[in-house]
C-alpha cells in the first residue's frame, strides 16, 4: 500500500497506523515510522445521537507479542480490529493465532472486526474476499475490506464496530458502569442506566 | 453550521517544540497561533489555530474532535474523502491544530520562565499531553481565571503549579475497580470494595514487601509533603517545557532518617540520607580544536578516561562526531594510531565488502530454500522504506542512502545471523549512518551499538523486560511511593518505558538531542547503567501529575507516550547524573546501598562485596541477571546492609526478586 509497493515486489505492513490515521485524521500517509509500543488514536462519532468518543489503541508488530503484555492490551477494550492485507497471504493465514490471543485474554464479549485493507490493490490480491467472509463467519467475525488509501469502508469499520459495542451496551451484554468492559460514561449525562453519552473504546492490531 | 460563542481569545501564543518545516520549507522552530475558548451545543471547547490556518474550515461542524496521539485534530464532516482533495492537509502545521472539550480536562501546569513568560500544559482525562503553549504577550492567567469559571480548580500541595480540575478526580478512583479485577481473578480477596483493606489484609507476599517499602516511605512523604512551597528552580530560561524536577529535589529534600523500629518487629536498619539532588555540571561539546589537543604525534589519543569524561559532560561538536563516534562505538580502539587504524579502516572495508557478497550473490533457488533469510530479507526491506522519512538524508523516492541502510541491515544480518535483523534495529541504524555517510564505517559502527544493545532484540525479550523490571526495582528505592502507586495500577512492569528503553530514546528527542544522549550513554560514564536513570529522572518528575490525576494503566501508559519530544535534554542530564551520585555515595557508605539496587547499578563492586562476605559465593555470572541469587544472599548474617529485621517468618522477595526487605532470624 505504501507508493513504493506499487513499484516493487514486495509490500508493505498490513497497514493498521494508516487505517488509524485515515479514520482519525483523514490522510493518508504512506510513509510513516513503523510502530513500536503503542499509539494512540481517538475520535468522536454519534451513533444514534450519542456522541461516543472513540478510543483507539494502534499496537505492536507481532515481535512484541511475547512481551506477555497481551493482557493490559486487552483488558478494557471494547472491541478490536483485527487487521490483514489482502496482497499478502502469509498475513491472513496468522489470523488464527492471532485471534487465538485476543480471545485468550479479552473479555469474551469484546467485538471484534475483521479487516481485509488494501482493497486498492485488487491487482496483486493474494486472497479472495470470499474467504474473509468465511473466515469471519467461522469465528463470528464482523468483515469488511478496507482501504486506508482511499478510505474505501474505513469510517464504516471502525463505527459498525462501534455500533456493535453499543448495541451490546444496550442490551446489556456490556455494563458501561464497569470500566473493565474498555467504556466510560461521559460526565455531562452519566445515565448508566441507558447507557447514554458512553465513550467506548476500541483496540484493534493486526499482524505485520 | 453551529453557533459559536468566544468566550476568551489570545494571539501570541507560540508552541516551541521540535523543529517543523512549513510547507515552503522554511524550518520553524516555534508555532504562533492563537488560542480560544468557545462554546457551542457541544460544550466548552478550548482550541489553539496555528498562524496560517485561520482559513482552513475549522469545521465548527464536525462531530469530530479528535485526540491523536500527539495532536488534536478537527476536521469537516462532509469533507471529500478523496485523497487528492485533502491536499492541504498535508501541510505541517495541521498537527498543531488543537482541541478540546474542557470536561475533558484533568490538569494543568502553569510555569513561568525567568523571562516572565508564562506557559501553559493541559493535561486530560485519558493522559493525552498537549504541548506547552507560551503566552508571549500575557494572558495565560486570564485564560486560568477564565477555566476556573467552569471548573473547579484547585492548586496541588505538593506542586504549586499545577492544577487540578478536582470535577475531573472520578469519585470511586478507578484504580479500585481495577485492582479489584485483577485481585478477583487471583482469588486473594474476600468480597469487598475498600483496596486499602485488600492491601494491608493481602497474603501474598509481593503486597507484604510493598506495604512494608510504604512504612519506609512515610518519612518521604512526610517530608514531601511539608514542602508546600518550594522555590520554582525547575523553570528555566531555555524555554521548552521544563519536567517537574522540582518533585524530584522534593522528595529528596531534607534529612530522611529512615531509622524506624515499632512493636510489629520491624527495624529499619538503615538511613537514607537524600538531600537534594547535588549540583552538576555540564559542558559545551568538544570543539574541533581541543578534541586535536588530545592527541599525541602519532595520532593516539592520550587520555581515554578523560576524554570519555569530556564527552559525557558535553557531547561532541557536530563535526566531530564522524570520528569520535568510531571510538565510542569501539570501531577503532581508543590506544589506536593514526597509522593503525589506516590499517584497520582497510581491513574492515575487505571485511565488510566480503560479507556483502555473500548474500548479494545468493540465488533465488538459495533464497527458496531459506525461509529465515527471505522472511528477514522482505522485512528489512519493508522497515528501510519507513525509517527516519521525515529527515531530509532520507526523504525523496529512489533516495540512495535507504539503499545504503538496506545493504547495512542485510550484511549485518549476514554478520550477526543468530541475532538476524528485528525490528527496531533500523532506528537505531539511521543516526548512525547519517553522521558517518558511509557504508562501511556506519556498518561497523553498527556493529558496535548492537554489541551494546544487541540484546534488546532477542526474541524472547527476556533482556529488555529485565531492564524494565530493574527500572521498577530502582524506582522502589528511590521513590517507593511513585513505585507503590504504579505496582498498585498495575503499571510495575514498566512497559510504558518500552519503545525509550528498546531503541534507546531515539524517537523520544530531537535528532540533534538523541546524537548528543547517545555519545554521552555510550561513554559508560559514570556507569554502564545511566539509560536506567534517564527513565528514573524522567518518570519521578511526573510523579505529580500521574499521582495526583488518579491515572490508571492506560492513562499512564499515554502520558509517558506523549512525553516524547517534550522533554529537556540538558536539565534530565544533569537530575540522571545527581541520582547516579547519590546512589553512589550510598554505595560507597556504611551499610551501603541494599544487595538489589547494588547488583544493578554497581554489578562489579557488588560481587566483590559478596565475595568478602560470602564464603559460600562461587557465582560468577552476571549480576544484574541473576538478582534472586544475591537477594537470597542477603541472609547472610555477616552482610548488614539495608536490612528490615522481622521477627516472623515473612516472605519479602516480590515478583521482580526486587526485596529490600529481608528476614534475618
Amino acid at each position: 500500500m505504501l507508493e513504493k509497493a506499487t513499484d516493487r515486489s514486495y509490500g508493505m505492513c498490513v497497514g493498521k497506523s494508516c487505517l488509524l490515521l485515515q479514520f482519525t485524521d483523514k490522510r493518508f500517509q504512506p510513509v510513516h515510522d513503523l510502530t513500536i509500543g503503542v499509539e494512540f488514536g481517538a475520535r468522536m462519532i454519534t451513533i444514534d445521537g450519542k456522541q461516543i468518543k472513540l478510543q483507539i489503541w494502534d499496537t505492536v508488530n507481532i515481535i512484541e507479542m511475547s512481551f506477555n503484555l497481551c493482557i493490559s492490551y486487552y483488558r478494557g477494550a471494547a472491541g478490536a480490529l483485527l487487521v490483514y492485507d489482502i496482497t499478502q497471504r502469509h498475513t491472513f493465514n496468522h489470523l488464527t493465532s492471532w485471534l487465538e490471543d485476543a480471545r485468550q485474554h479479552s473479555n469474551s464479549n469484546m467485538v471484534i472486526m475483521l479487516i481485509g485493507n488494501k482493497c486498492d490493490l485488487f491487482a496483486r490480491r493474494e486472497v479472495q474476499k470470499e474467504e474473509g467472509e468465511a473466515f469471519a463467519r467461522e469465528h463470528g467475525l464482523i468483515f469488511m475490506e478496507t482501504s486506508a488509501k482511499t478510505a474505501a469502508n474505513v469510517e464504516e469499520a471502525f463505527i459498525n464496530t462501534a455500533r456493535e459495542i453499543y448495541g451490546k451496551i444496550q442490551e446489556g451484554v456490556f455494563d458501561p458502569t464497569n470500566e473493565v468492559n474498555g467504556i466510560k460514561i461521559g460526565p455531562q449525562h452519566a445515565n448508566p442506566r441507558t447507557g447514554e453519552r458512553p465513550s467506548s473504546s476500541a483496540e484493534k492490531g493486526g499482524c505485520c | 453550521m453551529i453557533e459559536e460563542k468566544i468566550l476568551f481569545e489570545r494571539g501570541n501564543v507560540y508552541i516551541h517544540e521540535r523543529p517543523v518545516t512549513d510547507s515552503k520549507g522554511t524550518a520553524l522552530d516555534e508555532i504562533g497561533g492563537t488560542i480560544f475558548l468557545v462554546e457551542n451545543e457541544r460544550g466548552k471547547i478550548l482550541r489553539f489555530i496555528p498562524l496560517g490556518l485561520e482559513n482552513t474550515n475549522y469545521a465548527v461542524t464536525d462531530e469530530w474532535a479528535m485526540v491523536n496521539g500527539h495532536s488534536v485534530i478537527s476536521y469537516n464532516k462532509n469533507g471529500n474523502s478523496d485523497s487528492e482533495s485533502l491536499s492541504f492537509n498535508n501541510s505541517p502545521l495541521l498537527k498543531y491544530r488543537f482541541q478540546f472539550r474542557l470536561h475533558d480536562l484533568r490538569n494543568i501546569r502553569r510555569h513561568h520562565t525567568l523571562h516572565g513568560i508564562a506557559h501553559m500544559i493541559f493535561i486530560l482525562k485519558d493522559g493525552t499531553t498537549l504541548p506547552a503553549f507560551y503566552f508571549h504577550l500575557g494572558g495565560s492567567k486570564n485564560l486560568l481565571q477564565q477555566i476556573a469559571q467552569y471548573l473547579r480548580l484547585e492548586k496541588s500541595i505538593q506542586d504549586s503549579r499545577l492544577y487540578i480540575i478536582k470535577d475531573a478526580l472520578p469519585s470511586e478512583p478507578k484504580e479500585n475497580v481495577q485492582a479489584a479485577s485483577t485481585f478477583d481473578q487471583l482469588h486473594l480477596f474476600d468480597n469487598g470494595n475498600d483496596s486499602m483493606s485488600r492491601f494491608k489484609f493481602g497474603h501474598d507476599s509481593r503486597r507484604t514487601t510493598m506495604e512494608r517499602f510504604s512504612k519506609v516511605t512515610h518519612f518521604l512523604r512526610d517530608a514531601f509533603l511539608g514542602q508546600n512551597d518550594i522555590t520554582s528552580t525547575g523553570d528555566n530560561e531555555d524555554g521548552g517545557i521544563t519536567p517537574d524536577f522540582n518533585s524530584l529535589l522534593e522528595s529528596f529534600n531534607g534529612s530522611c532518617d529512615l531509622r524506624e523500629s515499632n512493636n510489629d518487629g520491624f527495624e529499619v536498619i538503615y538511613k537514607v540520607d537524600f538531600k537534594k539532588l547535588p549540583d552538576v555540571t555540564r559542558c559545551a561539546p568538544i570543539t574541533i580544536k581541543e578534541w586535536q589537543a588530545l592527541f599525541d604525534k602519532n595520532g593516539k589519543i592520550m587520555d581515554p578516561d578523560s576524554v570519555k569524561v569530556r564527552i559525557f559532560r558535553g557531547g561532541l561538536e557536530n563535526s566531530l562526531r564522524k570520528d569520535g563516534w568510531k571510538f565510542l562505538l569501539n570501531y577503532y580502539p581508543w590506544d589506536s594510531t593514526e597509522k593503525s587504524r589506516i590499517d584497520i579502516t582497510k581491513q574492515k572495508q575487505n571485511e565488510y565488502f566480503s560479507m556483502k557478497l555473500q548474500w548479494r550473490s545468493m540465488t533465488e533457488q538459495q533464497k527458496q530454500r531459506n525461509n529465515l533469510f527471505r522472511d528477514r530479507e522482505s522485512l528489512i526491506e519493508k522497515d528501510v522504506m519507513r525509517t527516519d522519512r521525515t529527515l531530509e538524508y532520507f526523504q525523496g523516492e529512489g533516495n540512495i542512502h535507504l539503499e545504503l541502510l538496506h545493504d547495512i541491515l542485510m550484511t549485518y544480518n549476514m554478520y550477526n545471523f543468530d541475532l538476524g535483523y528485528v525490528q527496531g534495529m533500523n532506528d537505531l541504524l539511521s543516526p548512525v549512518l547519517i553522521v558517518m555517510d558511509n557504508e562501511v564505517d556506519a556498518f561497523w559502527c553498527f556493529v558496535g551499538l548492537m554489541d551494546r544493545m544487541g540484546d534488546n532484540f532477542h526474541m524472547d525479550q527476556s533482556h529488555i523486560k529485565r531492564q524494565l523490571s530493574n527500572l521498577h526495582t530502582l524506582l522502589q528505592f528511590i521513590d517507593a511511593e511513585l513505585a507503590n502507586y504504579l505496582a498498585e495500577n498495575n503499571s510495575s512492569n514498566m512497559y510504558f518505558f518500552f519503545r525509550w528503553m528498546l531503541i534507546c530514546f531515539k524517537r523520544e528527542f530531537s535528532f540533534q538531542d538523541v546524537l548528543l544522549l547517545w555519545e554521552v550513554i555510550w561513554t559508560n560514564y559514570p556507569c554502564k547503567n545511566f539509560d536506567l536513570l534517564v527513565c528514573l529522572a524522567i518518570l519521578i518528575s511526573q510523579k505529580t501529575v500521574i499521582m495526583e490525576s488518579q491515572f490508571g494503566c492506560n492513562e499512564i501508559l499515554k502520558h509517558i507516550n506523549d512525553l516524547s519530544f517534550k522533554v529537556q535534554l540538558e536539565p534530565l542530564l544533569r537530575q540522571a547524573e545527581g541520582l547516579y551520585i547519590l546512589l553512589k555515595k550510598h554505595e560507597e557508605s556504611t551499610p551501603g546501598l541494599p544487595p538489589v539496587i547494588s547488583s544493578i547499578m554497581f554489578p562489579n563492586m557488588k560481587k566483590k562485596k559478596i565475595r568478602n562476605f560470602n564464603d559460600d559465593d562461587d557465582d560468577e555470572s552476571d549480576a544484574t541477571s541473576t538478582i534472586s541469587s544475591t537477594s537470597s544472599r542477603t541472609h547472610s548474617p555477616s552482610y548488614g546492609p539495608v536490612r528490615v529485621r522481622h521477627h516472623t517468618d515473612s516472605h519479602t522477595i516480590n515478583e521482580n526478586d526486587s526485596a529490600v526487605v529481608t528476614h534475618t532470624s
